[in-house]
């Protein structure tokens, strides 16, 4: 076993009351390392809590009890704006719906996380051409959003989340508004860019096929994670 | 520097360009109008000014004190002095009383002289005065000497020629101190004369001008003694006063109405960004950055826009603004001075305010998207409340409301008007939308139209909000435009007299009549005028009845007094009553303010000298006086028969067809009675008038313009739900035809609502405006009710249906996927 995990999930428990008050359990007991390199799926039904877990994992929330570590460093005891400093540059995301800024170009949205790591301009338009003719978009890099397919606006999001090579991807049902061919080429060059780079990858999905193409699938179901396969 | 990047980027693609341009529009908009009325003001002040000879004017028994003057110097206030005092002026075997002007170069500051080649000659400005060995008579005195140009006149010890006659003298004004004829002459003269003795009446009087009147003004007043006072164009010069302080209230009026209709812009501008910027706020935190460095992004780059914008505006403005002056030079009869620097400085303050008061809202809400966000996408991010919303944007319109109009109580009443319009607007409001449901059975357009606004009463109430504000503010300027204005100018009418006549004996009250009626010319009524000097209140010496507190001015001196049983259409009964047929003498009304500051109350007995007799009389009422009707009117008016004792001449005005034949012909024919021209003065006054006038009209045109601009950015802020609706009811197989009409009966019906809610808010906003800051009447305006929501109706539902077009011609297909993105 390597020396540190990218993550390492102790004993965390998560839930929220409904409107009528009542507690619901989302999370219970869970103990979870995923190690650098590793890609995990995790799967289960609608409502399972599986964007809660994702939340939890990238520190975009803490849990009610328990801890999470990445490579190390808890995330539980620090605040929002600490959280957010840990994520600068290590963290990545891709999302179902792309979430790209609308009123920048193709090229503009791949720099924006490099800029805000106080990249300079030209430094990072440079990278982002890279990456993105890497997707296969080198001739749409001055398109905005609005003028890309769906499978286009997702390779873009590809770049933006490996464009500064992060330790950890987070990947949210990353072929869910794409139709199965082009989810398939975009889940294609979602895994080869993740061997290319050795990130660890997280993967939420419901499709079983995209799932299998990951070393581990973790099932999310009653609050508890169940390892699938390996 | 990201922040700059993306505004840059965000700007070229098009998604700040509403906001910036309700920014840009709404500050030019104010800029132009700041500037213009700026001009105007400025150009009124210095017309006011020449009727005053300069800005400032100290009057005193004394010289002034030469350290006064080296001061004004220092402080660059041009001064000049003159010097007046009655004097007997002789010709031939004839003699007269006159009020002899002692002036030297530089007299006027401000105005010019006019004076006539001969008696009956035609008047025109000039800036030269008197040279030495000559002087200058008015037809008054021309007439009464029986001289013309080239005579000579006794002057004391001295000899003058006549050089010219003189017409007009910008200081002269009309009040009946200032009656006796008038000779203008040289200072050079003035010690050949002898005039000036131990023990004669001298007034010296300094006009300043120019300069840092403030802080002069600062200086002079505290050292100002009993004997001496210090006037300013407004306080100077009531008539024209009145005049200025209504003209500008009138403007700062419609400037506020233009900052709340900018507000209105902005907020639904800047509400439709933050909510665009919402995952973007959540995108940014998962790429690492804090709260407040998201949050520090958006601001700069609100700073940054609101500033280029404002700025930008202002430059329009300024531009705007002078091809309108070129546009109306015609028209104005005054020439405008150059526009300031502040203006500029208010109009980039105002483009902070009003985009930081409305806008904050929108920040804090960015400012409080969680990270998480970004997965669920239904979570409620916590904003503003409705209330810290309202009030964000209460303290940005007070706050411009005040630095536009500089008057508290303006701005207070605006807001409290603002307040009350807001609460009503949008309880009415919710309450008309939600009763909407029967017009849903017009047909099937009319169902979704009418579903769409009963669906989201909170964003329809937000629209119609929207509308009805700037429909009232449209409303409230034309009002003032069309009906205030026309108010004010009938108490101005065009008839009104244009002469003064004094010293009608009772021998010569029916010839005099006769005179002036055979020359087509009207008459008020003939006064009886007595002098008299106030002595005592309930037998208690007026000083003791006052507690030590000075008494006013007019009862210092010898008043003129009179006695009608009828009161003029120009006077108003405030306390009391006025006399009946059942009165007798002995009883007397009072002005109305002069009834406060003698701290009168009713029944209170005051007495009267008169020469060596004395007037005792009831104090039955006061009454509030229009000075500026240009009738004769007095301070105290006794009941008929109470000044039946004493000999009286008669006071009246004249409506004269051709005053200046008119009057050397009645002057020739009464040669004891004195009549003054006041057609200066009235011209003056109209003057003002037709500037506010022309003022406001471009006011007017600008709010139009923003009113049809928040319209088309209200529905445009609304254009993403209404393009998914669209796409919905589009795959769904409703037609072009259906949507539009659907679309059509939509806004029609809130324009239409939003006119009747402004046409309740004007009678709301027009009674507060007219009984509370003008002191009019106010009588409800039964065509707003009809012409706002038919306008409104109309306007909205074209400009809806326009902007809403290309939600409708987009294919479903396309629709859809913006929708969703």
């Amino acid at each position: 076993m390597s020396a540190q995990p990218v993550l390492d999930v102790r004993n965390v428990s998560h839930g929220f009351n409904d409107q009528s008050g009542h507690r619901l359990s989302v999370l219970e007991s869970l103990d979870l390392r995923i190690n650098p390199g590793d890609s995990v799926a995790i799967i289960g039904p609608s409502g399972a809590g599986k964007s809660t877990l994702l939340s939890l994992l990238a520190g975009l929330d803490i849990p009610e009890s328990g801890e999470i570590l990445f490579q190390g460093e808890a995330f539980s005891g620090l605040s929002e704006d600490q959280r957010a400093a840990v994520r600068r540059g290590r963290i990545g995301f891709v999302f179902q719906s792309f979430q790209l800024l609308q009123g920048l170009t193709a090229v503009e949205n791949v720099m924006l996380p490099l800029e805000l790591t106080g990249m300079s301009v030209a430094q990072a338009k440079q990278r982002a051409m890279k990456w993105l003719e890497r997707v296969g978009l080198g001739a749409r890099t001055h398109h905005r959003p609005r003028m890309l397919s769906g499978g286009e606006q997702q390779r873009v999001a590809l770049a933006r989340a490996f464009v500064n090579e992060p330790a950890l991807l987070f990947a949210d049902e990353p072929t869910g508004n794409l139709d199965r061919r082009t989810g398939e080429s975009v889940s294609e060059l979602l895994f080869e860019l993740n061997q290319e780079t050795g990130t660890t990858l997280i993967l939420v999905t419901h499709d079983e096929r995209l799932a299998s193409r990951c070393q581990r699938i973790l099932s999310l179901e009653d609050g508890t994670l169940n390892e699938v396969a390996a | 520097m990201i922040a700059l990047r993306l505004l840059w980027r965000e700007f070229v693609s098009g998604q700040l360009t509403l906001l910036a341009l309700a920014i840009v529009v709404s500050v030019a908009a104010m800029t132009t109008t700041e500037v213009l009325t700026d001009r105007i003001d400025r150009a009124m002040r210095a017309d006011a000014a020449a009727l005053l000879g300069g800005d400032l004017k100290l009057r005193g028994p004394r010289p002034i004190d030469p350290l006064w003057l080296e001061k004004a110097n220092a402080l660059g206030v041009a001064s000049t002095e003159t010097i007046e005092f009655p004097s007997v002026i002789g010709s031939g075997s004839k003699f007269e009383l006159t009020g002899v002007k002692i002036i030297t170069d530089g007299y006027p500051l401000k105005g010019q002289l006019e004076i006539a080649d001969t008696r009956a000659g035609v008047g025109y400005p000039t800036s030269s005065i008197p040279t030495s060995g000559t002087a200058w008579a008015d037809p008054q005195l021309a007439s009464k000497l029986d001289i013309d140009v080239g005579d000579r006149v006794s002057v004391g010890e001295t000899e003058l020629q006549i050089t010219q006659i003189l017409v007009f003298e910008p200081d002269r004004g009309g009040s009946f101190v200032s009656l006796t004829p008038r000779l203008l002459m040289n200072q050079a003269d003035l010690e050949a004369s002898q005039l000036i003795q131990p023990g004669s009446r001298v007034r010296y009087i300094t006009l300043f001008a120019d300069g840092d009147l403030e802080q002069f003004k600062a200086f002079v007043e505290p050292k100002l003694d009993i004997s001496q006072r210090l006037r300013g164009v407004v306080d100077g010069r009531p008539e024209v006063g009145n005049a200025l302080t209504r003209a500008t209230t009138y403007l700062s009026l419609a400037g506020l109405l233009t900052v709340l209709l900018s507000g209105a812009a902005i907020a639904m501008t800047a509400n439709r960004w933050a909510t665009d910027h919402i995952a973007d706020s959540a995108l940014f935190r998962t790429f690492g950055l804090s709260g407040r460095e998201a949050l520090g992004i958006f601001t700069t780059e609100l700073v940054v826009l609101g500033g280029v914008a404002s700025l930008l505006g202002v430059v329009i403005g300024y531009g705007l603004q002078l091809v309108l002056v070129d546009t109306i030079a015609g028209l104005l009869t005054i020439s405008l001075p150059e526009p300031s620097a502040r203006p500029a400085f208010l109009g980039v303050l105002t483009g902070f305010v009003i985009l930081f008061g409305f806008a904050a809202p929108a920040l804090i809400l960015l400012a409080n998207v969680p990270p998480i966000r970004v997965f669920k996408r239904d979570y409620q991010v916590s904003g503003v409340g409705q209330a810290g919303r309202y009030g964000f944007a209460l303290v940005a319109i007070g706050l411009l409301g005040y630095l536009y109009s500089d008057d508290w109580l303006l701005t207070g009443w605006v807001l409290l008007a603002v307040i009350i319009l807001v609460a009503l607007v949008s309880l009415i409001g919710q309450l008309v939308i939600r009763s909407l449901g029967p017009l849903e059975r017009v047909g099937p357009a009319w169902r979704f139209g009418i579903q769409q606004l009963i669906r989201d009463p909170g964003s329809s109430g937000g629209q119609l909000m929207a509308f009805a504000l700037t429909a009232l503010a449209i409303a409230m300027v034309a009002l003032i435009r069309f009906d205030l204005i026309a108010t004010w100018e009938t108490q101005v009418p065009t008839d009104a007299p244009n002469t003064f006549a004094l010293n009608i004996t009772d021998d010569d009250q029916v010839a005099f009549i006769e005179a002036v009626t055979s020359r087509g010319g009207d008459l008020a009524p003939l006064y009886p005028i007595v002098r008299g000097r106030l002595e005592t209140v309930n037998e208690i010496p007026l000083i003791e009845h006052l507690q030590g507190i000075e008494p006013p001015g007019s009862v210092r001196r010898e008043l003129s007094l009179t006695e009608s049983g009828v009161l003029g259409r120009d006077n108003q009964v405030d306390r009391g009553r006025f006399f009946t047929d059942a009165d007798g003498p002995g009883l007397v009304t009072v002005e109305s303010k002069l009834f406060d500051e003698l701290d009168l109350q009713l029944g209170d007995i005051i007495h009267y000298t008169v020469g060596p007799d004395r007037i005792s009389a009831e104090v039955i009422g006061s009454r509030v006086v229009q000075w500026d009707s240009m009738l004769p009117n007095f301070f105290m008016i006794f009941s008929p028969g109470t000044l039946a004792p004493f000999e009286s001449t008669r006071l009246t005005s004249l409506r004269l067809l051709n005053p200046a034949k008119d009057t050397a012909a009645i002057s020739g024919e009464f040669r004891q009675v004195t009549l003054l021209s006041v057609d200066a003065i009235l011209n003056q006054i109209r003057g003002i008038l037709d500037r506010v006038s022309q003022a406001v009209s471009v006011v007017l045109y600008f709010v139009l313009v923003g009113g049809v601009l928040v319209l088309a950015a209200s529905i445009q802020t609304s254009l993403p739900e209404r393009r998914k609706e669209s796409a919905i009811l589009r795959s769904l197989g409703g037609s072009d035809r259906l949507l539009s009409q659907s679309q059509w009966a939509e806004f029609l019906t809130l324009g239409v609502i939003s006119g009747l809610l402004a046409a309740v808010g004007t009678e709301l906003l027009g009674w507060l405006v007219y009984t509370k800051i003008f002191n009019l009447e106010w009588s409800s305006k039964w065509l707003i009710w009809v012409l706002a929501p038919l306008a409104t109706g109309t306007i909205v539902g074209v400009i809806g249906r326009w902007s809403a077009k290309q939600a409708r011609q987009m294919p479903p297909a396309q629709l859809l996927k913006i929708a969703d993105t």
